[in-house]
């Protein structure tokens, strides 16, 4: 009975072929988003774990819960110098996150609408790695994220103009970086400059977006916190640990693709609910076209269990034959990385094609980091 | 009552000849329909098919002789009467055992061939035995392919055969689980007449070397010669019940039946 329905798969070949089709079409688009989505996270998270690494503890403005305003108040410079004096700091640096606009000498944007400005940090917590030039060190110099650098066929040298919340100013290009492993911020393109500079450039004289600590050795990150915490007890701030804040950040992010994720599951789910009723209609005509074979069968002494057993069997075949290798293949191509072929221009950091500019993912980077 | 009928017949239903019955009908009825459309394709039918012999069944269309067939295979079941198969009574059987039983006890033979497809000859012929679970013996395999002539086409498929062959493959589908009994519903109805005589022969074959009874179902006078014993059915009811002869004699009675 089993070779009957075996035989039966392999020799009605097309027949064969055009039901698992129509499997594979709806459990691609299920398997697929899963894919995707968990992909960008895991993406995200590797990027903020590894910018992070040399951050034991990050102190942030508290999130306001106002209905009104949910911006963040940015932290006085004063409180860098304090924690630097709290007991088992090793290092601790002002951060900046904004936005700006950068135009080369053309006048032409460079890198999308907007660029992350992102001030320096000193050793351990600078999360760039520079693959050219070297990193700013006067208020005229800049560097730029790997990609962005190297699309807009720059050269070290170069100048450019940043539009910040102050004005347009002039710099010279001094070289690219890597954030972390990856040639982007999360996906957005990101210019270098001076801590001070960054403060001048977005109207934050004197104070900063955050804070990054770095531990001595023999100091745990928890007992950092806990002490850091201990130390600015009275100020509207929040202390947690450089993997609490990569987490954080990659959930954010996450939160932001949420959107994309429900989006794409919803058009999986009537793929599949129209799936199941083309599924259900083949193995109809399936049946159909079979009872005199099924009726030969039974009159030649097969049970009804047996009948019923091979037209089972013949179902599951193609069901797993169908989905066990889509689901499989999918993962494959993301382990490869060859799904970038197949997406838009996600907006993970490894795409070679990220998308530009997502509002929703930027603004929650940026609430996450904290910005004026 | 009528099971008291089925159980006198079955008792006294040895021939002279010595065969014993291998199946008995007890006052069988079958209506299709009810009401003002009700038909009755049997009217109470007593007969019994003996051991080792090779009977065929006559009528016009419409005289019951399918019904007759199906009702003793137990692919039917009877208004009113009884199928006694190999000792067994059909009615009393739940649908495990009458698959079983048609597995175990029955060969069929149809008149559209009704070989699988996907699977090829040698692959069909043994189908009754794979259902079952069964390997086939090896000699009793090969003296089958060989008197079906099957030779070096065993791995061809059904649609790779000409019709001949194929009626001859689903006569040894029927035979190789040695049934109690094979059913041959018109067997030559879709055949030229050399293929004809071949099954024909072959069927003549299983009865006179494998000592196997047959019931075959035909119209056609010619291989009702084949046969050992005759029954005609009219209106559904039997007609006639006698040896059977020559083609030419059984003409003579079929119109005889008829008039």
């Amino acid at each position: 009975m089993r070779q009957v329905a075996l035989r039966g798969l392999r020799v009605r070949r097309l027949r064969t072929v055009l039901t698992a089709f129509s499997v594979v079409l709806g459990v691609a688009m299920i398997a697929g988003t899963y894919v995707l989505t968990d992909t960008v996270d895991k993406a995200f998270s590797e990027v903020f774990t590894q910018a992070n690494a040399g951050t034991d503890v990050v102190v942030a403005p508290k999130q306001v819960d106002d209905a009104f305003d949910s911006s963040q108040r940015p932290l006085k410079e004063a409180l860098v110098r304090r924690v630097r004096q709290v007991d088992g700091v090793a290092a601790a640096a002002g951060g900046i996150q904004d936005d700006v606009s950068i135009r080369n000498v053309e006048g032409d944007r460079i890198g999308g609408a907007m660029i992350f400005v992102l001030a320096l940090q000193p050793e351990p917590l600078d999360p760039f790695r520079f693959v050219s030039g070297r990193a700013p060190g006067f208020p005229d110099e800049i560097a730029l994220s790997a990609k962005a650098f190297a699309e807009e066929d720059l050269q070290v040298g170069d100048k450019v103009t940043v539009v910040g919340a102050e004005g347009a100013r002039h710099f010279k290009l001094v070289g690219s970086a890597n954030f972390g492993d990856a040639d982007t911020v999360a996906g957005y393109p990101a210019a270098i400059v001076t801590l001070a500079t960054a403060q001048a450039l977005t109207g934050q004289r004197g104070e900063v977006d955050t804070i990054a600590v770095a531990a001595r050795d023999g100091v745990t990150p928890a007992q950092l916190r806990s002490r850091v915490g201990a130390a600015l007890a009275l100020e509207p701030l929040e202390v947690r640990t450089g993997a609490r804040d990569a987490a954080q950040q990659t959930a954010d992010v996450g939160e932001a693709f949420g959107f994309l994720r429900t989006a794409l599951l919803v058009f999986g789910g009537i793929a599949l609910f129209v799936g199941a009723f083309v599924i259900y209609n083949t193995f109809t005509i399936t049946v159909a076209q079979r009872t005199r074979e099924l009726a030969l069968l039974r009159t030649l002494g097969a049970s009804r269990r047996q009948v019923l057993r091979s037209v089972i069997l013949e179902a599951v075949v193609i069901g797993l034959g169908a989905s066990v290798p889509r689901c499989s293949g999918c993962s494959a191509a993301s382990r490869s990385r060859l799904r970038c072929a197949v997406c838009w221009r996600c907006s993970a950091p490894t795409c070679p094609r990220p998308r530009r500019s997502s509002r929703r993912a930027r603004s929650s980077w940026r609430s996450s980091s904290g910005s004026s | 009552m009528l099971a008291a009928m089925s159980t006198h017949a079955f008792e006294h239903a040895d021939s002279p000849t010595g065969a014993t019955t291998i199946v008995a009908t007890a006052g069988l009825h079958r209506r299709y329909g009810d009401g003002a459309a009700a038909v009755d394709a049997l009217a109470g039918v007593d007969v019994t098919i003996r051991r080792g012999e090779l009977t065929a069944v006559m009528g016009a269309s419409g005289s019951g002789k399918s019904t007759l067939m199906h009702l003793m295979a137990g692919l039917d079941t009877p208004t009113a009467g009884t199928v006694t198969l190999d000792g067994v009574r059909l009615d009393q059987l739940d649908d495990r055992r009458l698959t079983e039983l048609r597995r175990d006890k029955v060969g069929f033979v149809f008149q559209a061939f009704n070989l699988l497809p996907v699977l090829t000859a040698e692959e069909n012929l043994v189908l009754p035995l794979t259902i079952a679970g069964r390997k086939p013996v090896r000699e009793w395999l090969e003296s089958l392919v060989q008197s079906v002539g099957l030779g070096d086409r065993r791995t061809h498929r059904p649609s790779e055969l000409s019709g001949g062959q194929q009626q001859r493959v689903a006569v040894a589908r029927a035979l190789v689980s040695k049934p109690a009994v094979v059913f041959a519903d018109e067997p030559t109805g879709n055949l030229d007449s050399a293929a004809s005589t071949e099954v024909l022969e072959l069927l003549r074959r299983a009865v006179d070397d494998f000592a196997q009874t047959v019931v075959m179902v035909t119209h056609d006078a010619g291989a009702a010669s084949y046969a050992d014993r005759l029954i005609v059915l009219a209106d559904g009811r039997i007609a006639q019940d006698s040896r059977a002869g020559s083609t030419e004699e059984i003409l003579d009675v079929m119109k005889a039946v008829r008039s």
